[in-house]
């Protein structure tokens, strides 16, 4: 609830501890009301979850925007598609809007802050959905270590 | 955990993440992840690994398991408890590895004659940093009203029975101040250590909708 940006759990400094940054950036979720996961399920409900969740706050992590700018879209996604105030749509379900509007505030940081340009995530996209990339591609990219078909399965 | 949606590139699998498929839509988010991350990756600006590490951070670091561990060095350590009553924010930075979100904490305990149990009748504000996430119920607001008005027959909801002379006492958490509960020590763990105990120890028995009860 508070507004006070100077307070200790502001999220605007990344430090050199992950778990630190991670704690505040809950933190001010949090006050702003907007942490999502819900009792004893697990976090993410699914893997495009824990990556939405990952980017937002690597990319802060990595200096390109204060985690206030996102929360302030995330915020407004939020209000333009409230939650179901009866509460009667199942846990899953509003995981899973939480988590879409959360990538829609976050695409749009990334457009606004001119690190992506929204041409270019239409496009590939667009090439992930018609089957002309998979993720086999970009893994190789980053560890190129040729493991793609390996399984990471860790639950 | 996100590595399990990064390397199967041409299955199928159970999290219905599906994109292999290649029946999916632009705008599913899913795709709309993969893409930005596809994106970001390949202009250096994250790696996979960064975001791997933030995702198990928040995982597995930040979670109830930290409150068990603070109430079973309070029940096994004295003069720890002593300090933690007294000024918790910095007895637990002292002692323990997690340092955030502790800043606004007071620590109430449970005696024989005081059971106590906590609430944000405003909003959720909620001690994280030891106790995860919040269960929905403690957003509800259902249990913000009820919980103040009638805070017996909510216990008893949460299956909780209180003999009638306890002093039932609700802690409403702001923004300024997160109160976590420490319950009572329950009789048959004498001999246990306080990695034991702290096994033990439930997020319920520290938001004070439950007790801590060793299976017998």
């Amino acid at each position: 609830m508070t507004t006070d940006e100077s307070a200790e759990g502001s999220s605007s400094t990344p430090s050199d501890s992950l778990d630190d940054d991670v704690g505040r950036v809950l933190e001010d979720l949090q006050s702003a009301g907007l942490v999502g996961g819900d009792d004893d399920r697990p976090v993410f409900d699914a893997p495009w979850q824990a990556r939405a969740f990952g980017l937002a706050v690597t990319l802060h992590r990595e200096g390109r925007y204060e985690w206030p700018a996102f929360q302030q879209r995330l915020v407004e996604e939020v209000d333009a598609e409230p939650p179901d105030p009866t509460g009667d749509r199942d846990a899953a379900t509003r995981e899973a809007t939480y988590y879409r509007q959360w990538l829609t505030a976050l695409e749009r940081l990334v457009v606004e802050e001119g690190i992506l340009s929204a041409a270019t995530i239409e496009e590939r996209a667009t090439e992930f959905a018609d089957g002309t990339r998979d993720a086999s591609e970009f893994v190789d990219g980053e560890h190129g270590h040729g493991h793609d078909h390996e399984h990471h399965h860790d639950h | 955990m996100t590595g399990d949606d990064t390397n199967d590139g041409d299955h199928a699998h159970d999290h219905g993440d599906g994109y292999g498929e290649h029946d999916s839509a632009p705008n599913d988010p899913k795709v709309r992840a993969r893409a930005l991350q596809s994106l970001l990756v390949e202009k250096g600006v994250v790696t996979t690994d960064a975001v791997d590490a933030v995702v198990s951070a928040y995982e597995d670091d930040i979670g109830p398991l930290n409150g068990a561990r603070v109430v079973a060095r309070a029940w096994t350590d004295e003069a720890f408890r002593e300090r933690l009553l007294e000024s918790p924010s910095g007895t637990i930075a002292d002692e323990f590895d997690f340092a955030m979100g502790i800043q606004h904490m007071q620590v109430v305990e449970n005696t024989d004659d005081v059971h106590n149990v906590v609430v944000c009748t405003l909003c959720s504000c909620y001690p994280w940093a030891v106790l995860g996430l919040p269960p929905t119920w403690y957003k509800s607001p259902e249990y913000r009203s009820r919980v103040v008005r009638e805070p017996r027959t909510v216990l008893e909801e949460f299956g909780l029975e209180l003999d009638d002379d306890t002093d039932v006492r609700v802690w409403d958490s702001s923004s300024e101040v997160r109160y976590m509960v420490l319950p009572q020590r329950p009789p048959g763990t004498e001999g246990m250590t306080e990695a034991e105990l702290a096994g033990i120890v439930d997020r319920d028995s520290m938001i004070g909708v439950g007790t801590v009860t060793v299976e017998s």
